[in-house]
């Protein structure tokens, strides 16, 4: 059992939770009671007060193994109602979502020789360390008499012999999924140093029927799969690149009104949708600005497809770009202050960087091939792009200033990639050739910013134009 | 951590165990120590991360106490990125399928303590 | 020399493609040279359009110039349209898959209003025209070659 004083939450104080949007509640519990515990053997065992050497000997590590991290998450143990239940289903997700990160290796239970109930105040580190586990994390979940589920977690730093990390979560037991993925941030958080991308959604475009017919809806779900739902009823039957707000519950994409692409924007929680700007022209390619204020498109009129920035307040307009191109699929940086675009200008369509007022526009990308979708990192560090090179489509990255390329997947088809928004994993589609009977298969896909760690993301229908949310507050 | 191996050392003193110690007995080593450093690429992004790792290891090679440049833990308090990369290469010093060296020839005075510096430019 | 070739094949190939095609398809294609329609039967603009002028025009690979054969193809359009002047027309632009959506739906635009120029060109009043894209959305074959794309990259004339 796991006992530990633990202070008491304070989610009753945020209200009641509604059936949309759980509150959930994450405080740190205390980590000092373990400080006087740390590390008795292989940690810190001091020998002697250590006296100047007489020698230095100097030796540089300049490799690394890119192995997942092994890590034995354990069944969190019943405290309260429906705990046996409740514990172990948010440790599988816990597990399952360390190990799609590619960054860890949950070690499965078969293995374990300390059981979880056995685990107590503070694990046998020896039995952890004889199957090489390098931490552990282990909980207790159950509901409580104000009807709530909570859920406290520890992570175990396995060699260093001490909780380097421990909280306490609470929300409504519906919300139990959002909880572990919670759980998985903070464990993300507590190793990388970096915010984690758990708690968090896809939206993309579920696709059906044959593929000159193809049926598209809008849907969103869990970055794990879970809770998949359509957004929209289905009055049309194409729609397209929807892209999440960073700062709101407004999801912006394209459908047609009167058989021409225009631009949409609808809300989450209401359901409410909207045609964006009165334009003459199609309007396609929508992106938000990083402040969530203003939207971002491109605008074919006349032979000719420029970029606009609409503001969503005063619903003023003004043109970015100018010229008889194509200048589409616009994306700020993270400060605002740029964006990158894929235009035509210069023969085949390449990637450029201009200014957000649409000043200094410039080239970045000077490789062999077709460049577009480029997309800017939440981190402001990397361009995500598709390629189009030697009958093969790819996603790669590269820096804002068009050095540092690198190619991070390839096939008949990848296209779109969005960012996690910690900036460490790209999604995008892949969509194989046409088979003998026209039937082409289209999924949505994820790759490390490292280039490892590339795999399907599960859907029930076909799937394409993923975008990753924001990290849920 | 008032301890800091780092504190007394000289020029001379690195060059007594440039000549105690041989480039393979060296080379022997850090292979032994970078199959334990479970290091994501995609976390280096970006960085110029580096650590300075003091390891007291036995006569046996044992490896029984990491103490990090004074420098680089004031750099660990302020990044919790860097603190993250610095918690990785101490994994690798005390993993115990690594954490007993091959030790060299030279007098155990040479090497009882070993400087290592955990820089994953081969990575990046 | 080579984009005529490739409007050659693209030729041959649709009448494959026609012939292979359920009788549900809707979308209304030809050359001109094989629908026949019974003649009691009255038909619609667009099956007029299709019989006897042929509906579409096809591109070569990210361009949206009009070779000869299109200009043609448009010639005989616009003839056809000058018989039926209530109606209004629109074009609609597609792209082969082998292109990004965004980028296709502008390649598409582009290819349109080509069509609509030249149009306009031949007296064609432009007011009654509108353009729109498909990007690469609705591939008129289906099919992962060059033969189907060729097909693909294409201009539809469409009477209301």
């Amino acid at each position: 059992m796991l006992h530990l004083p633990m202070p008491r939450t304070a989610a009753s104080a945020l209200g009641r939770p509604s059936p949309t949007r759980n509150h959930l509640t994450v405080e740190p519990s205390r980590r000092q009671l373990l400080v006087g515990l740390a590390a008795t053997t292989a940690g810190a065992a001091v020998v002697a007060p250590l006296s100047p050497a007489l020698a230095q000997l100097q030796i540089d590590i300049t490799r690394a193994n890119p192995q997942p991290m092994p890590i034995a998450v354990l069944d969190f143990v019943p405290q309260g109602n429906d705990g046996q239940r409740y514990g172990r289903d948010i440790a599988q997700v816990v597990a399952a979502d360390l190990e799609r990160s590619g960054l860890f290796r949950p070690i499965e239970r078969g293995a374990w020789i300390q059981q979880p109930d056995a685990v107590g105040v503070q694990p046998r580190y020896s039995d952890w360390r004889a199957i090489n586990a390098q931490a552990l994390v282990t909980g207790g979940a159950g509901v409580q008499a104000d009807g709530r589920l909570r859920v406290e977690f520890r992570l175990w730093d396995v060699f260093g012999e001490q909780s380097i990390e421990g909280q306490i979560l609470a929300a409504h037991p519906s919300s139990w999924r959002r909880i572990a993925h919670k759980v998985s941030d903070l464990i993300w958080k507590r190793v990388t140093g970096e915010d984690g991308h758990f708690d968090t959604e896809i939206v993309f475009i579920s696709e059906s029927g044959p593929t000159n017919a193809r049926r598209k809806r809008l849907a969103i779900m869990d970055q794990d799969g879970a809770n998949l739902r359509f957004l929209l009823p289905q009055t049309r039957d194409i729609m397209l690149t929807p892209r999440f707000s960073p700062v709101t519950r407004d999801i912006t994409y394209m459908s047609y009104f009167n058989n021409r692409p225009r631009v949409y924007i609808t809300n989450l929680d209401t359901g409410q949708q909207e045609l964006l700007g009165d334009f003459s022209g199609m309007s396609f390619a929508p992106r938000f600005s990083p402040d969530g204020n203003r939207v971002v498109m491109s605008l074919a009129e006349g032979g000719a497809t420029t970029i606009y920035e609409l503001d969503l307040r005063s619903r003023r307009r003004v043109q970015l770009t100018q010229g008889r191109n194509i200048d589409t699929s616009p994306s700020y940086a993270p400060d605002g202050r740029r964006i990158v675009f894929n235009s035509d200008r210069g023969g085949a369509p390449h990637l450029y960087v201009m200014g957000a007022d649409g000043s200094n526009p410039t080239r970045i990308s000077f490789g062999q091939g077709r460049y577009s979708t480029p997309v800017w990192s939440p981190r402001g560090d990397l361009i995500a792009f598709t390629v189009q090179r030697g009958g093969q489509f790819g996603v790669g990255v590269m820096r804002p200033d068009g050095t540092g390329e690198r190619i991070l997947s390839e096939s008949f088809l990848d296209e779109g990639p969005t960012w996690s928004p910690n900036g460490r994993v790209i999604m995008f589609f892949r969509q194989s050739p046409s088979d003998g009977r026209g039937n082409q298969r289209s999924r949505l896909m994820q790759v490390n910013i490292s280039g490892a760690n590339l795999r399907e993301v599960p859907t029930p229908e076909d799937a394409s134009d993923p975008a990753w949310s924001p990290l849920i507050p | 951590m008032s301890d800091n191996p780092w504190a007394a050392v000289t020029q001379s003193q690195i060059a007594a165990a440039d000549a105690a110690v041989s480039g393979a007995e060296r080379d022997a080593i850090s292979g032994h120590i970078y199959p334990c450093w479970n290091l994501d690429a995609g976390a280096m992004q970006g960085t110029n991360y580096r650590v300075r790792l003091a390891l007291d290891v036995t006569r046996e090679g044992r490896v029984t106490r990491a103490t990090v440049h004074p420098e680089d833990e004031a750099r660990m308090a302020r990044e919790p990125r860097y603190r993250s990369f610095v918690e990785t290469a101490r994994r690798a010093a005390f993993n115990p399928r690594c954490s007993t060296v091959p030790v060299p020839r030279a007098p155990y005075e040479h090497w009882r303590t070993l400087f290592l510096t955990f820089d994953p430019r081969d990575v990046r | 020399m080579r984009l005529k070739l490739l409007t050659a094949i693209a030729a041959a190939t649709l009448l494959a493609a026609c012939a292979s095609e359920p009788a549900s398809t809707t979308q209304t294609t030809g050359t001109g040279t094989t629908t026949q329609t019974p003649p009691s039967v009255t038909r619609s603009p667009q099956e007029v359009l299709a019989a006897e002028a042929g509906d579409r025009v096809f591109f070569a690979f990210d361009r949206f110039a009009l070779s000869a054969d299109a200009q043609a193809t448009l010639r005989r359009q616009a003839t056809v349209i000058g018989r039926f002047p209530q109606a209004r027309i629109m074009i609609e632009g597609h792209a082969d898959e082998r292109g990004t959506r965004e980028y296709n739906l502008a390649l598409g635009e582009r290819r349109a209003n080509a069509v609509r120029d030249f149009m306009a060109q031949l007296g064609v009043p432009a007011a009654r025209i509108t353009t729109t894209s498909f990007g690469k959305e609705r591939p008129a074959v289906v099919g992962s070659n060059e033969a189907a794309w060729a097909q693909n990259r294409r201009a539809v004339t469409v009477l209301q």
